[in-house]
Parts: structure tokens; sequence; C-alpha cells
């Protein structure tokens, strides 16, 4: 995109840029917190709670990495986020299209009725859900359950976001591809995805957030077996009865931070080249 | 050129959809069965693995540790050791869920067999029918029952029976910095009563450092202990814990004011009132860098909280500081580490087989041995620390004013002394409003 | 009329093709949310302890709720949560698109990615890190730093007054969620074809001009979602409030989640807990229609 002029750098620009930078340091401080306390020793955490490591300390990594079997946790999430991120993209890029450009009617009560339906906290659905997947005998089966659920919880969102994308292609394309007879799915293959790959990747990147981050119900659906056990669940349990080891507790959650930051990192470019995609007309 | 990769990936994509799509639950069972079968391959190659040791033998699931617990490895180890028979699962002891996680597995009728809980808040399982009475199996094994410390038992009983097991005693305890005592001129002793404490605070807040730090989680023991102590003999706190007292009456109201003098005071780190909102985390940080002169803890915490100090200054310990008007009446609220096993367990016998060793003299040898206050007579421990530690508990009371409902005890053990700082008498009033809802019941 | 008649009937194709794509999400979503939602519904009419057997006890639990003084501030707290943080987020998250859309490049690039990062920390962490900088006196950062800067008399208690814990908490929760909007609202600045700018371009325009006139009124609709949903996130925020202050001090921050996971597995009154929930979701709705109402306008197709 070439939006900025092409000779001279207008001063605002240059503002901005500053003003931006300004806002990076408040934003990575989270982040910087945790990767700092993860090199510290606990006592010089508690010592001072700012400060900086005296020396680096790797061991907290090297801890957090024996505590559990690392490798087949890591495993696990990678299988289960996977599996689960397919199936969401899918699902709900179905649906998203039927909802969005195949004349349902009543849209509008779908929508909300998407949207109410999250409102009642995980907490609250997770006793039904158990009960309905153990009844199943899905329990015995490694992953099913856990992607079970985070399936059907990120449904509801990312089709409301694809939707809403879904909306901005011009319909008269579609309208031209059905007259010539070509089937649905080859239509929203062919002519709308390739436009769909900014909003694509954005979803792509808010549901793997959330998949690989979460606890409760990873933690519930392993409750009984050593079998399908993420990373989140062997790994941030480090939460004691008299207190929290913070300085493992970081490291751990660093290393969870990682792989999410690569994929963000790697799926980059897509958002530029839905840019020019974008572009396309009639 | 590009395009056309993009639009053949994007086909198969939804050539995958499509088989998702086409049949949901025909592509699920199929999936299932997929599993189903992968599963049994790893069963099968598990059970020549496991045949060498555990021949089929029961499996339960045990959730008894938290990996910080010290002696976490070496109790897992001696069970497995122990029991080479059964096939064990170990899950970790998560403090923020394992109440959630208990109660949803029990609602699916799934069941972890033996888990980690504090007898003394057996009160959050009543009426659920989640923990099983284990009266008959104490009463039918007199050896079991007579290892155990005189009274620590009682802690686990509700009038369902007895739910849980206690292996470790604990009670609050102050463990103090004898550097800031010295500066601030205050003689250290090990018995202090609530006005001698008052005042200790107040030449410490002269010397310019704070007297005392609480995480927010602890503040409540000042309203609990109190409430064991004000009363003038043992009939009165009984009938006050039997919840035929007000909590309107006068002598709650004096300990509930003589706590809010010490908020009011600034005796508290950092200060103030607020002073009931500082974390766990500030409050220890405040206690090493020795910004705060007093430090309230639990006797199972207090060896790792002297490590945490090291040689940074002298570690004291002190008691409770006493409300009590006559010295019979020093009590303390106990709380008692231990296990419950789930009623909906399929192998009773077994989980109290493993119960009975964990409470046993030789596994809670070995917790003593890493400095943890175990409830058990036979076991002995060098250790000065242990001494220290362990001198306070025959002053634990084994029944508290929160066992009378749900409610009484989440304010009371979460709520208080700050909705009494912040909302002044109309605190006690909501306590009695839940007595009464407590008593008509 | 015949190209009429095959018109409809092409219509009626559609529909019908467009009911299967929505079957295997709805199956999905029947399993996992539907199923426990009506399960909830049912609950929130009766008594039930989480073990043992189920009675219907009619409207006492919604009566409960009602009457109970603490029950409907932890809904009031939650809705001032959700409703503050949802402003936040959203100023915030366009305002951050806008910067990127601005700036292409590296810079852009790894803005990118560490403007998303809060939504990516898990919340206990971003709980923790903000105790410690909220924390009362001059301990906490904030106070420390205001203390540095001669701003002693701003310096407050910050988590324990009622006046200022629940705004901090939105505050955190929309600072939060402003990651997730930045990338939704960028998505759909991206999505605008260039050739939407070209009059804008040749008449000379600034970038706030072209911001205001184009890509404002452009991703209206994206605004308009992320706002419904950032509601409904933070509304059943519970991490962030456990980490921080756990409802308290005497109850100031106590939000409707925290009390529904209290009651239910606390006080083992799932019923109760689920009326609570009931009440929340209904609420909820009335503030998503009326942020509609206010963002309300059509969509464009590019």
């Amino acid at each position: 995109m070439n939006i900025k002029t092409k000779k001279k750098i207008p001063a605002g620009y240059i503002l901005l840029c500053l003003a931006v930078v300004l806002c990076l340091a408040v934003y990575i401080f989270p982040v910087a917190f945790a990767a700092i306390t993860s090199l510290k020793s606990t006592d010089e955490f508690y010592a001072s709670i700012w400060a900086l490591p005296k020396e680096f300390l790797v061991s907290n990594y090297a801890k957090a990495f024996s505590v559990g079997k690392i490798g087949t946790y890591m495993m696990n999430s990678v299988i289960i986020s996977a599996a689960s991120l397919v199936s969401i993209q899918v699902l709900a890029l179905l649906a998203a299209y039927a909802l969005s450009r195949l004349k349902i009617p009543h849209v509008e009560i779908f929508l909300m009725a998407l949207l109410l339906m999250q409102v009642l906290p995980t907490e609250s659905m997770i006793i039904p859900l158990y009960i309905i997947v153990s009844k199943l005998h899905l329990l015995n089966i490694p992953y099913i359950s856990t992607i079970l659920g985070y399936v059907g919880w990120s449904l509801p969102g990312t089709i409301i976001i694809l939707k809403n994308f879904f909306d901005t292609v011009p319909s008269d394309l579609l309208e031209a591809a059905r007259i010539d007879g070509s089937g649905e799915l080859n239509t929203m293959g062919r002519i709308i995805l390739p436009l769909m790959k900014g909003p694509m990747v954005t979803c792509l990147i808010m549901n793997f957030t959330y998949v690989w981050g979460e606890l409760m119900w990873a933690q519930v659906t392993t409750l009984l077996t050593d079998k399908g056990v993420t990373i989140t669940v062997g790994l941030l349990n480090f939460q004691g009865q008299y207190g929290t080891n913070w300085p493992l507790l970081t490291a751990a959650i660093v290393m969870i931070l990682v792989p999410l930051i690569v994929i963000f990192v790697v799926l980059q470019k897509y958002f530029v080249a839905g840019l020019t995609a974008g572009g396309v007309k009639g | 050129m590009k395009k056309k990769a993009l639009s053949i990936l994007l086909c198969s994509i939804m050539a995958f959809g499509c088989l998702a799509g086409c049949g949901d639950s025909a592509q699920k069972k199929e999936t299932e069965k997929n599993t189903a079968e992968t599963e049994a391959e790893t069963a099968a190659k598990e059970e020549t693995e496991a045949a060498k040791t555990k021949a089929g033998g029961p499996e339960l699931t045990l959730m008894i540790t938290n990996s910080t617990d010290p002696w976490a490895e070496t109790v897992k180890e001696m069970v497995e050791k122990k029991f080479p028979d059964y096939s064990l699962t170990f899950k970790n002891w998560d403090e923020p869920t394992v109440e959630q996680t208990v109660k949803t597995a029990f609602a699916a009728d799934q069941a972890m067999d033996v888990v980690m809980y504090w007898p003394t808040y057996m009160k959050k399982f009543e009426g659920t029918g989640i923990p099983m009475d284990l009266t008959e199996y104490m009463e039918a094994d007199t050896e079991w029952k007579e290892g155990f410390t005189d009274g620590i038992l009682e802690v686990g009983k509700t009038k369902e029976g007895l739910l849980a097991i206690p292996n470790t005693t604990n009670y609050p305890m102050l463990q103090v910095n004898k550097k800031l005592f010295e500066d601030a001129g205050v003689e250290f002793k090990d018995v202090m009563t609530w006005d001698e404490f008052m005042a200790a605070c107040e030449k410490i807040k002269a010397s310019g450092k704070t007297p005392v730090a609480v995480q927010q989680e602890w503040a409540g023991w000042f309203v609990r202990n109190a409430l064991l102590q004000c009363w003038d003999n043992k009939e009165e706190l009984d009938s006050f814990i039997a919840g035929e007292v007000p909590f309107t009456d006068e002598r709650v109201k004096n300990a509930m004011d003589n706590i809010a003098d010490m908020y009011n005071s600034d005796y508290v780190y950092p200060g103030g009132k607020e002073a009931v909102t500082t974390s766990a985390d500030d409050a220890m940080a405040a206690f090493i860098n020795g910004d705060a002169a007093i430090f309230c803890n639990v006797v199972a915490n207090a060896q790792s909280v002297s490590e945490k100090v090291g040689d940074r200054f002298e570690l004291g310990v002190i008691s409770w500081p006493s409300m009590a008007k006559t010295d019979d009446m020093n009590n303390l609220l106990g709380s008692a580490g231990g296990y419950m096993i789930m009623s909906n367990t399929k192998y009773p016998d077994e989980a109290v087989e493993i119960l009975k060793y964990l409470t046993g003299t030789e596994v809670l040898q070995a917790m003593a041995d890493q400095g943890s206050i175990v409830a058990n007579k036979n076991v002995t421990s060098d250790d000065a620390n242990y001494q220290l530690y362990s001198r306070d508990a025959d002053k634990v009371y084994p029944d508290e004013v929160i066992n009378l409902s749900s409610e009484i005890f989440d304010n009371l053990v979460y709520n208080e002394p700050a909705n009494y700082l912040f909302n002044g008498e109309s605190a006690l009033d909501e306590l009695e409003a839940l007595r009464e809802a407590a008593a008509a019941k | 009329m015949k190209n009429r008649k095959k018109q409809s009937g092409v219509n009626r194709k559609v529909v019908i093709a467009g009911l299967f794509f929505m079957l295997p999400a709805f199956v999905v979503i029947l399993i996992t949310i539907l199923i426990p939602l009506i399960w909830n519904i049912y609950l929130s009419f009766c008594d039930w302890k989480g073990g043992g057997s189920i009675s219907f006890v009619g409207m006492q639990n919604y009566i409960q709720s009602f009457t109970t003084a603490a029950t409907r501030d932890a809904i009031l707290h939650s809705v001032f949560i959700g409703i503050i943080s949802t402003l936040v987020s959203v100023v915030l998250g366009v305002l951050l698109a806008l910067a990127l859309y601005r700036i292409q490049g590296r810079l852009g690039g790894v803005a990118r990615v560490i403007f998303y990062s809060p939504s990516m920390m898990p919340m206990t962490v971003l709980g923790l890190l903000f105790t410690f900088i909220f924390a009362a006196s001059d301990k906490g950062l904030l106070n420390a730093l205001l203390g540095a800067m001669g701003l002693g008399t701003l310096q407050h208690a910050w988590l324990s007054d009622k006046g200022t814990v629940l705004w901090v908490i939105a505050m955190i929760q929309g600072w939060r969620a402003s990651g997730t909007i930045m990338m939704l609202s960028y998505t759909a600045m991206l999505n605008i074809p260039h050739s939407l700018f070209e009059s804008a371009e040749l008449e000379g325009c600034n970038f706030r001009k072209k911001a205001c006139h184009i890509i404002l009124p452009l991703i209206k609709p994206t605004v308009r979602l992320a706002l419904s949903m950032t509601l409904v996130w933070a509304f059943k925020t519970y991490d962030l409030v456990w980490t921080m202050t756990k409802g308290g001090p005497a109850n100031m921050s106590m939000t409707a989640p925290i009390m529904m996971i209290k009651t239910g597995f606390s006080y083992n009154q799932y019923g109760y807990a689920a009326a609570i929930g009931m009440i929340s979701t209904v609420l909820i709705g009335i503030c998503i229609l009326s942020g509609r109402f206010i963002l309300r306008g059509e969509s464009y197709e590019y």
C-alpha cells in the first residue's frame, strides 16, 4: 500500500511514528515483565519485583522443562490446536458464507443468537458439556472431547467475524457465477476465498491464541488420564497452597508464548497479500 | 500462477470441508472408530509394557500432590513402590481449580479416587455427596486410628460423617524480623497478648517500618482467631460455634474493633484500610526486604519462608497474638492438610488402602523430614525448627463458627475484616442475617 | 416471466444449499453450547447441589437474585466493566489500527505483533503484573511514578476504593481486548480496495481526512461487530478480577461470573448460579441491541 507520499515525509507521519513507538513501550511491558521474571531466582523476585536479574538464570526453563513430559505435552497441544483450527475454519467458513450469501431468512436473529449464546461463562458450560462427553464415552478417546469443546466455543465468534467480511464481497460476482451454473462450493472456493485471506488469517490467529492458551477445559477433559494432556495443563501448575512460584510460572508462560508469536510472524505476510487481492473488481 | 496454486489449495480444503460437512455425525463416528482402534493399539502396547509390573490391577486416579510441595516426588514414588499392582495415574493438585474439577468430575460420575483437600474445609462439600464417609473404615482399623495426634481426626468430621483424613496440622503463626524488633526497641517475646502486640506495632511504626504484613487471603485469620478467643469460657464459645449467639454480640463487636484499630493505625502493610488488598507476593516481598517486621504465616509454610529470607536477617517465631481473657481461652484456628475419597470411586477398598498408607507413619515421617508438621503421634523429628513450629499445636480448636453454613464460611474466610473496615457494623448485621438463615434450616 | 421463475428456482436451491452449509457448524454448536445453555435455563428453575436429585423450585432463584443486594451489585458491576472496557478497547483498537494502516513497513510489522501481544498473555499474568502496578501507597509502580513526578496528591489506593477499582479493572480488560479489535479493524481496512482512495488522493486529502471520510465509514460494520463481541467477552471476564481482587475488598469488585462460580462451586447452589447467568444474558442482550442501535447504518460492498 502506497499511502505515504512519495517525496516528502510529512511531519504528521513522523509524529505518528513516535507515538506508535511510545505505545509499543507500554504494550511490550507485560511480555518483558514475564520474560525478565522468568530469568530470576525466587529470592531475586521477592527482593525486587521490578529489577533486572543479576545473572540470567536459565535454570527456570530447564526446570519447567523437566517438570513434565514436555515433548508429549507439546505434541498433544499441536495436535489439538491443528485439528481444532482446521475444523473451526472449515465449519465457520461454510456457515458464514451461508449466512452472508445464501439468502438464509432472518439472518439477524441467527447473529444475535450467536452473540448471546456466548454470554455464559465457560465455567457454567463445563459441567453440562462434561456430562455429555462422558455419556457419549468420548472421554476415553484422547483429544476428541478437548477439541469438541474448543471448536464449539470458537465457532460463534468466528462465524460472526467471517460473515461480516463476506458481506463486503460484491454480490454481482456471485450472481454471475450462479447464472453460469457453478456449484456453491466451487463459487465459494474460487471467487470468494481468495478475497478473504486477511480475515481468515485474523480468525486463525485469534482462535489459535484461545485454543493454545486454554486451561480449564483441557484440564477437565484430561482429569482421569495421562493421555492428551496439553502444554498449558502440564506447565501452568506452579500455583500451590502457599503461593505461586512466579519465576517458574513465567518461564512456562514464555515457553507457551513463543509458538504463538512465531505463528503470528509467519502469518504476517498474508495481511499484505490480502490487500492486493482485495483490489479485484468485477 | 500463484493464484492458481492457491485456489487448488483452497479447493482441497473445501473438499475436506465438504466431507466434514456431508455427514458430521457419521464422520465423527468414523473418527471415533479410528481413534478407538489406534487407542486399542496403543493400549495393547502399553499393556505389554505395564505387564512387567501391573497385571491389569485396579486403575486409580490420585490428585495428592502439588508440584510446589517439597515432598511431592518422594510421596509419589513411595506410593508407586508400595502398590505395584495398581495402575495409578497422578494428577497435579492445583489450588485455584481443585474444587471445580472435583465437583465437575462428580457431576458426570467420573471419580478421582484420592484427592488432597483440607479436612477443615469439608463444609464446601455439604449436601453434594461427593466425599465418602470413612467412619466405618476408621473404626475397623484401630492401629490406623491410634496413630493420629489426639483430637485431630475431629477436624474432618461433619454431620455427614468422617469425610477427610488429616495428614498435616497447620495453624497460623507469626514470623518476625528480629533486627527490626531490636531497632524499634521491642522486646522479643514468644507469646503476646493483643495489647502487647499493638504496643509493639506502635513502636515499630515509630521506628519508620511497617509492623505487619499479611496477604489478603489470610487477613480473615485475625477475625477467626479473635472469634475463638473473645469469649469468657469454653461453654460460651461452643454455643457461639453452634449458632446460638448473635454476631451482634458486644464481644464480637469488640474483637472486630480491635482488628479495625490495627488497620486504621496504619500497622498493616502498606498502610490504611487498603492493606486488606495486599497480594501474597507483595506481603512476602515486604517482609523479605525488611520493610515489614512481622509476617503472618502458617506453620506449613514457615520453612519455605525462612529459606527465602536466608541470611538477610535473623528470624524469630512468635505465637498469634491472643485476645483471650484467660490462658485456657487462647485458642487458634486449625487448618489441616489431608485427603478425601470420592464416593463414586470404583475401588473404595483400594483407595482406602492408599489413604491409610498416605496418613500412616511411613509417609508422614518422610514428610516430616521435609519440614511438614504432621498429624501423627509416632513421627518424631530432631529438627529444632520442627519443635519450634509445632509448639502451638495443642491450642488448635477443633471447630469454628464458619462451619455453620457455606455463606458464613465464605464471608468470614474471604470477606472479613474488609467488610467491617469499609462498611462498619452493617457487616455484622449481614453475618447475623446469615446466622439466622442457617439456624432456620 | 420465465426468467423470474428460473430466478426463484435458483433462490430456493441457494437457500437449501445454505442450510446444508450451516448444518455441521450447527451440530457442533448444538452439542457444545445450546444443550449446555438449555441445561442452564432448566437448572435456573431448580435446586441442585451438584450431586443427587434435581428439584423444581419455580421462580425462586430469580426472585432471590433480584432481592439479594450483593447479587444485584455484582451484575451491575459486570455491566459497568463490560461497557467501559468495550469503549476503551474499541477506541484504542481502532486508533491503533489506523496508525498501523498509515505506517507500513518494518515498524508496522513489529508494531502489529506487539500491539496484539496483550491479547496473547494469560489473564493471570496480566492480573499479577497490574496488582504490582496498582498496589496501594507508594509501593505500587503507578503511585511511585506519580510521586516521582510531584503528583503525590494523585496517589491512590487504586484497588481498594469503590471509586477506582472497577475503573482499573475495566481499563485493563479494555486494554487487553484492544489487540483483538485492532486486528479486526486493521483487517477490515486492508480489505478496502485502493480504488476508493484515488479521488481523495487526487484532491490531495491528508490521512486524517481519508480516515474520517473513507476508512471509518467503511469499517463501521466491523466496529459494530467488534463492539458486540468485546461486550460479551468483557462481561464474562473472570480470571482478571479473580487474580487482582478476588471480588473484594468487601465485594466492591464482585462481578457476575465470580458470583456465579462462587454460588455454584462453593455454595453448591447450581440453580441459583444458573439464574444469575440467565439474567446476565438478558442484560447483555439489551446492551448489545442498544450498542447496535447507536452505531446503526448500512454495510457496503466494495
